[in-house]
């Protein structure tokens, strides 16, 4: 048989995106750009107050409510949950339930037009009696008002490496040379995808038809079959083209899905939503706001004896997705570092905000500024350069990290360090003017961090994804629960799909992704799509070819695979699948209870340097500089790696120095993009990027996570470098121009 | 509803019931033109800020007016913004009115009555309300040249570099004879319910060397603003980047 | 009002209220869903069009405005089947993820190149009145800093659209992605 052609879109090469040619034209159809037959559109009447009792829900008499539905928690008649890990958050509040929060939804309406529905909105009119509500997580843990349970913790963990009782962590850090102390907060931050939030439901024949901007079709299927009281295949959910996610469209999603199925059904026709950027700021997730408390305590020569942290993360009114950020974040808090002695404590805790949620990073982000601001103190106090701290005391192969994981392959850690100091060159005099002549200060910071790539411990045996290939006419088809919402998983998985089979990419469709068209892969979270699901991919079209060939052989068919697969679709009439499912890879030994054993398969190594500029009039910081190294192990297409990256990066600095979401009685204050601002253009610096591939032997052709890892470092080195500038410390974000005028009498006299 | 860029009228107005009339300004010749003399710019209401900013006699006769311009949200928004726009909303935060009030503008503004001209220094009488009658139009604002001795200067400190609104901004005009400062005209915006002249600052540098101004401006400001807090900023730090802005202006004139 | 305006070349008529946003008509009355919704308060331009040469946020143009007016969307950016150059820019350099503030952001790139707004594409530092570098990279950054992107971190849209600047410098080349 003749060897195959190599393919077009081999894998490591920046082939442009699939569908690049429908976004640049405006032909790519996203939610509100697709229209049912006499849609209807759908409002949310959401509350006024952020702890209550719903004492009834009345209709304004004097509004005319014969051309709009209405509906409220008493016509939902399943289950009235939004089931996620636990099932604590209703779809909407019902009378004599609890109110949790400002702008939580109470009832739905439906009109003809959006003017119409939202005119319904503002007649419909909640009666609730005030309780006391509680916006600090200290109030809380004090119990001021029961929210959750009988102490309002959503999750707490405790991690102990090294030790047994607190008494041998305090030996540790009494016998200590040096130790270093301090308390870091962090602040929520809006994921702020351009694409607001939007969901659209129909109904024929009994069977519920949802399609909409979404990150996790399953997810979203598992809420309707609680909510609708149905059978797996009476509700598909299908993801719609989506304008970015970051998480913030993870979990939220099921809520609104929820709230057209039931406007859907009672209007008996399409109903439509689409959130108003105002409404979207106000109503769903946000990254949790965390303090953490971290203590590390080092010998004579430098080496950590011990790490000690504690983190309280602000869960919000509901469970949501609480304690897997919270795990994460516990996960990461030690840093990627050698230390014989850890002890990681974690609280996710439940107050009036609306819940928090998920956002790149994922708890992540906010324990590495604390462990990387403690790191950069612990160089200003030994007088050690910052990368040579680092690279001393970094995990390799063949260290243990705080859960007691042995690293083996793929540890790019020296290769990032060495990255980020090949091209640090000189950093920049401290005292300086600017274009203008007016006096800035200017300083450079560095960080370290890693990320734990997939699902933690057995997460993803537990998930047990699986994708399929299939060969139908001659075009072979991915059929995966992966939504592309930007990071081009379409196109990975085309590049992959058209390696693995020998083909040309052009004879590969990756099908939307419709719950009832394919197979649950897992959520598209965790840094896990081109890494898991990839993998499965790989492995299915390795086998539909395998298949082919063998058929080819048996049947005496000669020519490309294309022309077999045509043969065969042609003379057995069906097309051929072959589906590969979730094999963990040898030596993953997690255990849930302790918390030790193998946290993630494997882990993204990533070192950043960024240079400010502080205008000493307007106390503004402008980023200069900012370069990324991150081991990605391969990169399947180098341009959209690196796109992940610099979007990765932006956020983070955006979230540095720029955004914030500011609550007043637990209401947003910012709920707009005027003032919920995000960078721009002009705000952006030239980024650099340096991708490094140490490869990870389980992951297609070596790849492992990439799509968080960019987000959790750049703020540390942002204030790391604000702080080499000023000369006092800047631990709370964001590091606003406001905060460093505050700090100006303790900034160092130079 | 008198409409002409739309850019503060039409936000949210999908979710605004129509107005019951619109008086379309947009492209009205009448309102759009700048015309050149020796001493003054006259610039019709209906002139938006991107051709402010690019026109030459603007940027090299004053050029704080087209640094502001260019400043003004981001370029759809100059595309359509107006001066009179922004000097009929009269937002304490609106980007020209400090220069305007530095360049000691005069306003033309029009009625079946007749014309009439204002001087911008009397414009603004409390939070968005001006002198503005119920039956009046904005024709144009007529801007004398500074003079040779003149120094004039602007700066906005926004929430971020492009597409903001002010926090604290200012502008002056600085007069000179070598390097006594023989006047002033210094005014700021977002630290008050309307853009301000700070007479208190005018003052403390009269007859000063340009040396010395910068401090005695610093102390005046502090005592004569009271800015306040809100969800973009504080009013120490606007206090403070204020007093900042002004003495900068000063030491770099 | 009934009004008539001009929409990518083509003469269109509209019965609606004068005050129905100049967006709204375009993707509900004409259908012509490129053009995107992002805030509907002229933050992010997502809403981008070119109204009488301008580029302008259509969210914040009332259609009374625009009678007798000329509008082009991104589904006019195209001409005879060729992507404008900024088009095929954004596909080869990377510049679209998500994709949602892309024809805002390739409506407002092409304007910038077609009315010369980028300036010399090699000059070096210049410094503007309020002391913005404008080499040409930071004079694109200023001129779409009305359009936000969440995805890309912006660095690969500028250098798309650099490379569609030059080669438009350059002059029209044969070939080009169909579109």
């Amino acid at each position: 048989m003749e060897r195959p052609p190599p393919p077009v879109a081999p894998v490591g090469t920046s082939v442009p995106r699939v569908d690049g040619v429908a976004k640049v034209t405006g032909r790519a159809l996203y939610l509100d750009d697709l229209d049912a037959a006499n849609a209807w559109h759908g409002a949310t009447v959401r509350s006024q107050v952020a702890h209550g009792v719903l004492e009834a829900i009345d209709l304004d008499p004097a509004f005319d409510w014969s051309a709009v539905t209405v509906v409220t928690a008493a016509d939902i008649w399943g289950k009235n949950v939004i089931a996620l890990i636990e099932d604590d958050q209703p779809a909407l509040v019902p009378i004599g339930g609890r109110v949790m929060h400002r702008d939580e939804p109470l009832a739905l309406v439906a009109a003809p037009t959006r003017a119409l529905a939202f005119a319904a909105a503002r007649a419909v009119k909640p009666k609730i009696t005030p309780l006391p509500a509680v916006f600090d997580v200290d109030q809380a843990l004090g119990k001021a008002q029961l929210l959750y349970g009988t102490t309002n913790v959503f999750k707490q963990f405790l991690i102990r490496k090294g030790h047994e009782t607190d008494a041998e962590l305090e030996a540790a850090f009494a016998g200590a040379a040096q130790v270093v102390e301090g308390s870091y907060t962090t602040s929520p931050q809006e994921q702020m995808y351009i694409e607001p939030q939007a969901m659209m439901a129909s109904w024929h024949g009994g069977r519920c038809h949802i399609v909409g901007s979404m990150q996790c079709p399953f997810y979203v299927h598992k809420a309707m079959k609680a909510l609708l009281a149905c059978e797996p295949d009476e509700v598909v959910i299908a993801q719609s083209v989506t304008g970015g996610g970051f998480g913030g469209k993870e979990e939220y999603p099921s809520m609104i899905a929820a709230h057209v199925a039931l406007l859907a059904h009672k209007a008996g026709r399409a109903v439509k939503i689409v959130y108003d950027r105002d409404e979207d700021i106000a109503a769903t997730t946000k990254r949790h706001p965390c303090r953490t408390a971290h203590r590390l305590a080092v010998d004579a020569k430098g080496e950590l004896l011990a790490i000690d942290v504690d983190v309280v993360m602000d869960g919000g009114a509901y469970l949501t997705l609480s304690p897997v950020v919270l795990s994460r974040g516990v996960l990461h808090a030690a840093g990627p570092y050698r230390c014989p002695i850890v002890r990681v404590r974690g609280r996710v805790v439940a107050t009036n905000h609306p819940p928090h949620g998920a956002f790149r990073g994922f708890g992540a982000p906010q324990t590495t500024f604390a462990y990387e601001r403690q790191m950069q103190k612990l160089a200003r106090l030994r007088g050690e350069d910052p990368l040579a701290l680092r690279k001393r005391l970094a995990l390799r192969s063949g260290d243990t990290t705080a859960t007691g994981q042995l690293l083996g392959f793929s540890v790019g850690s020296d290769e990032v360090l060495a990255a980020i100091e090949g091209v640090a060159g000189t950093p920049p005099v401290r005292e300086g003017v600017n274009a203008q002549g007016g006096p800035v200060r200017r300083g450079r910071g560095v960080c370290f961090y890693f990320h734990g790539a997939g699902f933690t411990g057995s997460g993803e045996q537990r998930l047990a994804g699986r994708a399929a290939v299939a060969a139908v006419s001659g075009r072979f088809e991915v059929r995966s629960s992966s939504s592309d919402m930007g990071q081009g998983s379409i196109t990975i998985f085309t590049q992959i799909a058209a390696a693995a089979l020998g083909v040309d990419a052009a004879h590969i469709v990756v099908v939307d992704p419709s719950t009832s068209q394919v197979p649950d892969s897992g959520p598209t979270v965790a840094s896990r799509t081109a890494m898991v699901v990839g993998g499965l991919v790989e492995r299915a079209a390795r086998a539909v070819r395998q298949k082919l060939e063998a058929w080819a052989a048996a049947h005496a068919v000669g020519g490309s695979l294309v022309e077999i697969a045509r043969a065969h679709a042609a003379a057995e009439r069906a097309e051929l699948v072959e589906t590969a499912a979730y094999e963990p890879p040898p030596g993953i030994q997690w255990d849930d209870a302790t918390y030790t054993g193998s946290a993630y398969p494997v882990y993204g190594w990533a070192a950043c340097l960024v240079d400010v500029e502080i205008d000493l009039d307007s106390y503004e910081v402008a980023i200069t500089r900012c370069v990324q190294a991150i081991d990605v192990g391969k990169a399947l297409n180098p341009a959209i790696v690196r796109g992940q990256i610099e979007g990765g990066t932006l956020q983070a600095l955006g979230w540095a120095v720029l955004e914030n979401v500011v609550y007043k009685e637990g209401k947003v204050a910012n709920a707009n993009m005027t003032n919920c601002i995000v960078p721009t253009f002009a705000d952006a610096p030239e980024l650099e990027t340096i991708l490094v591939e140490v490869p990870y032997p389980f992951g297609p052709s070596g790849a492992k996570g990439v799509g968080e890892i960019p987000m959790d470092g750049p703020a540390a080195a942002v204030a790391n470098a604000v702080e080499n500038a000023l000369g006092c410390p800047f631990d709370a974000l964001p590091i606003s121009p406001e905060s460093i005028a505050r700090a100006r009498l303790r900034w160092e006299v130079s | 509803m008198v409409l002409a860029g739309g850019t503060d009228l039409m936000v949210n107005a999908n979710h605004r019931a129509a107005p019951s009339g619109i008086l379309d300004l947009w492209r009205l010749p009448a309102i759009g033109f700048v015309r050149i003399s020796d001493d003054s710019i006259a610039i019709g209401a209906g002139t938006t800020w991107h051709e402010v900013e690019r026109h030459p006699a603007i940027q090299a006769r004053m050029r704080p007016l087209a640094a502001a311009a260019r400043e003004i949200g981001a370029l759809q928004i100059q595309a359509r913004a107006t001066l009179g726009g922004n000097v009929g909303t009269s937002s304490p935060v609106g980007d020209s009115l400090p220069v305007l009030l530095a360049l000691d503008a005069e306003l033309e503004v029009a009625s079946v009555r007749g014309r009439r001209r204002v001087p911008y220094h009397a414009w603004c009488t409390g939070y968005r309300t001006t002198q503005l009658l119920a039956d009046e139009l904005i024709i144009a604002a007529h801007v004398p040249v500074p003079g040779p001795g003149t120094r004039t200067t602007w700066r906005k400190i926004g929430t971020r570099r492009a597409q903001s609104i002010s926090k604290v901004m200012g502008a002056a005009a600085i007069m000179l004879d070598g390097d006594l400062v023989t006047d002033a005209r210094v005014a700021l915006g977002a630290v008050a319910d309307r853009p301000i002249r700070i007479t208190a600052v005018e003052a403390a540098v009269r007859g000063q060397r340009l040396g010395d101004a910068g401090e005695a401006a610093r102390v005046a400001v502090r005592a004569a603003i009271r800015p306040i807090d809100d969800v973009r900023s504080t009013a120490t730090y606007r206090r403070e980047v204020a007093e900042n802005l002004v003495a900068r202006f000063f030491s770099m004139a | 009002m009934k009004l008539a305006f001009e929409v990518n070349g083509e003469r269109r008529t509209v019965e609606v209220s004068p005050w129905k946003r100049l967006l709204d008509v375009l993707r509900e009355d004409l259908r012509l869903t490129g053009t995107k919704e992002g805030c509907g308060e002229g933050e992010c331009g997502a809403c981008t069009v070119v109204l009488d040469g301008e580029a302008v946020n259509s969210c914040l143009v009332a259609i009374g405005q625009c009678d007798g007016r000329s509008v082009t969307t991104v589904e006019g950016l195209a001409h005879g089947g060729v992507l404008h150059a900024v088009q095929r820019a954004l596909v080869a350099c990377g510049g679209a993820q998500c994709g949602i503030c892309t024809p805002g952001i390739a409506v407002c790139a092409a304007h910038i190149i077609d009315s010369g707004l980028i300036g010399g594409i090699d000059e070096r530092s210049e410094v503007s009145p309020v002391g913005i570098d404008v080499t040409a990279r930071a004079r694109v950054r200023e001129l779409l800093a009305g359009n936000i992107c969440r995805c890309t971190g912006y660095q690969l849209i500028v250098d798309a659209v650099i490379e569609a600047a030059r080669e438009t410098e350059r002059g029209p080349e044969r070939g080009g992605d169909q579109a």
